[in-house]
């Protein structure tokens, strides 16, 4: 009998040796997909690894990151944000418009943050004193935040009469290191600590794990869904505003299926679909891994069609992963 | 089995292991052809598991299950197809659907495209009903039906698919008292045919009533099977709340502190929550710990939650450290310095995705932050391994997830949260619930040693096993069906006068 338990727990040791090779794959499963992405398209087209390549890609990850951040403590907390690639272009046009209206450049970016941590606030409203579930209540803020942006120009662009200061967001650079890419780093070394460091990072695990012992633990639970759903709302108005400015106009079409990009990367980064658990470290490389399938597919001919495709399959992917996780 | 071609059902050895708890321990026994069989136990005893495992819903870890002496297997779908049914409160019925559709959901009677034959299906239906010897109407929506109805057509459900044991969860909480002699009349005369039923209920005078044989269930063991005629409800809750396995209590606490402080640190006046409990008044005195007892839906639980602001209460006050208080949320009861320990564990307690260490101190990360609520972590580690280190939590370190300890050690954990907050008052809902005899002591100790190292402290503790309730509180109150039944202090804190006032 105790022979047995002991062989048993050798096996039981063995199995977990053994399994541990496949599991850092899976565990890690963003990280490895990001490598072999570089060493795939490094190797099919010379034009990938080449040092503006690169600047684009962290230019282009900027936008999906730091909406994926936002997503993060979200995700984390059980719930779900898909009204984000519409506030992204909300808030491109609204920052546009301040422009147009003569606002001067800093105090427009204050206003469209607040508007886009007003509409995340919104959100959390709903799901908290009227109970929606978050899915259904910014879905309907997707559509609502999306027609607001829409009616503002009758459907097209706000293009001419921008002072010059709002292009110096999106357009500057540091060296050789687009303005964008600092705001990225910056906002991210601030939700990572936010994330691990703080009492509010905690909180949110501890209401994604389990809400009725967190509230039994003396934890707020519904200020902290409005402040993280709020938080997505800013984070999303960032990445309105980058992409507005970049792009020179105010337009209400862009962020079309970003909630998409953004879920993918959060998810592909390890944070859980059922709360609790997640990381912002995680979802950056998600988010690269998202960003870097797109750009090197462009690069060799891929339609667009195909790549969304595939990067349905890709959030599908890493969902199923969680199966094999441990 | 052994000849015995009485049996129908048995029960071999079946275990259900949980992480870090067991919800079925080593339980055996057997249930012969056509006999009521009584389940009785407290919250979180294991007949949910057992339950469930019979319908096959739920894996068992270890033992074996037979009917008729064939071994149990398979799927909820080959299990009803063996004759196990499982009528649960309010549940298993579409209710949009009719009590027609309902009793044949799944074998309709229908052609060969699936248009269904309605008139063939009422009749069908129309004999079950006769066989059971009810009426009900069966072309409405079971929505419409009243609570006993939809009672009445799970059973007929459960008689159509050629059921040989049925097996009731407390099929009279939502019936009035003629209803339940309806029900009752009807599972006497189908027993009477040879149909087999478990019937699970709290209401104790409901066993009595229709039970042949009934079994206790206490922390996943069996401590018992009887011929309910030859219980009393006396000897019946004893099994319920008393435990053979616990030590017997040597010292008790109520005499080791004969003489109790003066000071009131809580007085409870005329609380009442319609419905659930009425007229509570009450004191807790420096160094108390107050133990309500009481059996499943006296109205402990809802009182002490409702202290803590977990729960409202319509009417009355609370007079903490001689002022009166209005707790609005369990957050602002902590600030007042007032804790709770919540009795489900693994659903209300801990934090399932995270660390021992982050479980310890959740409730009161602002001690080792700033003012913005950056954690000072080194600071934070520190007050987590002394934790450890004093509640001797077995665990291989402070990261290690808090799933993989067994329960007694979540346990502790909790209560080492409870502690961090510095809160002098803890209310306490079944500390030693689902743990073992070891941590239940350790446990014990560690309640006493909080209400005597420091002054200005208290324990309000709701408890179903008497040897706990006997061995550590200072004063008992025994609550029954709402109200406070009588308090007790001193040497008649004693395990019969409680269970007399219990029932």
């Amino acid at each position: 009998m105790a022979a047995n338990k002991k062989t048993e727990q050798i096996k039981n040791q063995e199995a977990i040796s053994k399994k541990s090779f496949g599991q850092i794959i899976i565990n890690n499963a963003a990280l490895t997909a990001l490598v072999l992405l570089m060493i795939l398209f490094t190797i099919v087209n010379d034009r990938f690894l080449t040092t503006n390549n690169m600047i684009n890609i962290l230019t282009q990850v900027s936008v999906t990151a730091i909406i994926a951040f936002g997503m993060t403590f979200v995700i984390t907390a059980a719930q779900i944000d898909l009204s984000v690639g519409s506030i992204l272009a909300l808030a491109g046009m609204i920052f546009m418009a301040l422009s147009v209206a003569g606002v001067p450049v800093f105090l427009g970016i204050i206003i469209t943050l607040a508007i886009g941590g007003f509409i995340g606030l919104f959100s959390g409203y709903l799901i908290t004193f009227f109970k929606l579930p978050s899915f259904i209540a910014t879905l309907a803020m997707m559509s609502v935040a999306r027609g607001i942006g829409l009616l503002m120009r009758g459907g097209t662009t706000i293009c001419e009469g921008i002072q010059l200061s709002y292009f110096w967001l999106g357009q500057s650079k540091i060296g050789i290191i687009p303005l964008p890419v600092i705001i990225l780093i910056i906002i991210f070394l601030i939700m990572d600590f936010v994330m691990t460091r703080t009492t509010f990072g905690t909180y949110n695990r501890a209401i994604g794990s389990n809400p009725e012992a967190s509230r039994l633990a003396g934890i707020s639970v519904n200020p902290m869904l409005l402040k993280i759903m709020a938080i997505s709302g800013v984070c999303a108005a960032i990445a309105g505003i980058i992409t507005a400015s970049r792009l020179g106009v105010g337009s209400p079409v862009t962020g079309y299926m970003k909630e998409l990009d953004a879920i993918t990367a959060v998810i592909l980064g390890g944070t859980a679909m059922t709360g609790g658990i997640g990381t912002i470290r995680g979802t950056f490389i998600g988010a690269l891994v998202v960003t870097i399938l797109t750009n090197g597919l462009t690069i060799i001919g891929v339609s667009s069609y195909w790549q969304q495709i595939l990067l349905g399959f890709v959030l599908i992917g890493a969902l199923a992963l969680k199966k094999f996780r441990k | 089995m052994n000849g015995n071609d009485k049996v129908i059902l048995e029960f071999r050895e079946l275990t259900k292991q949980y992480p870090g708890t067991t919800a079925l321990q080593n339980v055996s026994f057997s249930i012969n052809k056509g006999e009521v069989f009584g389940l009785v136990g407290e919250n979180g005893a294991g007949k949910s598991t057992l339950l469930n495992i019979l319908s096959g819903a739920v894996q068992e870890t270890s033992g074996e299950i037979f009917i008729e002496g064939r071994k149990l297997t398979g799927t909820p779908f080959d299990r009803r197809k063996e004759g196990i049914s499982m009528v649960y409160q309010g549940l298993g019925l579409a209710l949009h659907l009719t009590g027609e559709e309902n009793i044949l959901l799944g074998n309709e009677i229908s052609n060969y495209i699936g248009v269904i034959n309605r008139k063939k299906q009422l009749e069908k239906t129309s004999k079950f009903m006769q066989a059971v010897g009810v009426e009900i109407d069966l072309k409405v929506p079971v929505l419409n039906l009243s609570a006993d109805e939809r009672q009445l057509a799970a059973i007929i459900r459960a008689i159509s698919l050629n059921a040989k044991i049925i097996a009731l969860d407390e099929p009279t909480s939502s019936l009035s008292k003629g209803e339940v002699e309806k029900l009752f009349k009807i599972i006497n005369d189908l027993s009477k045919k040879g149909i087999t039923f478990i019937f699970i209920s709290h209401h104790l005078e409901e066993i009595f009533q229709i039970s042949d044989r009934t079994a206790v269930l206490k922390d996943g063991e069996l401590q018992g099977i009887k011929k309910t005629a030859e219980m009393t409800p006396h000897s019946l809750t004893e099994m319920m709340v008393g435990s053979k396995i616990i030590k017997k209590y040597d010292t008790k606490f109520a005499n080791e502190k004969s003489t109790h402080s003066d000071k009131i640190l809580m007085e409870v006046k005329n609380l009442t929550k319609k419905g659930e409990f009425y007229d509570i008044s009450f004191e807790v005195y420096e160094g108390d710990i107050l133990c309500f007892a009481g059996l499943m839906g006296s109205g402990r639980t809802t009182l002490i939650k409702a202290i803590f602001g977990a729960d409202t209460f319509d009417e009355g006050e609370i007079i903490f450290n001689g002022k009166k208080v209005k707790i609005f949320s369990p957050r602002n009861a902590i600030r007042y310095g007032i804790a709770y320990l919540p009795e489900d564990r693994l659903n209300e307690g801990i934090l399932k995705t995270m660390s021992v260490g982050e479980n310890i101190t959740i409730e009161n990360l602002e001690k080792v932050s700033t003012r913005s609520g950056v954690i000072n972590r080194s600071d934070n580690k520190k007050i987590q391994k002394a934790f450890i280190e004093e509640f001797s939590i077995k665990t291989t370190g402070t990261d290690q997830p808090i799933p993989a300890l067994s329960g007694g050690n979540q346990q502790k954990s909790l209560f080492a949260r409870l502690v961090n907050t510095d809160c002098d008052f803890l209310l306490l809902n079944e500390p030693s619930r689902g743990v073992d005899v070891l941590v239940k002591e350790e446990m014990h100790e560690l309640m006493k040693k909080f209400v005597t190292e420091k002054p200005n402290r208290a324990i309000i503790m709701v408890s179903s096993e008497l040897p706990e309730v006997v061995s550590t509180s200072s004063r008992v109150i025994v609550m029954r069906k709402g109200f406070i039944a009588t308090t007790l202090t001193g040497d008649d804190i004693e395990e019969g006068k409680i269970i007399k006032k219990m029932i």
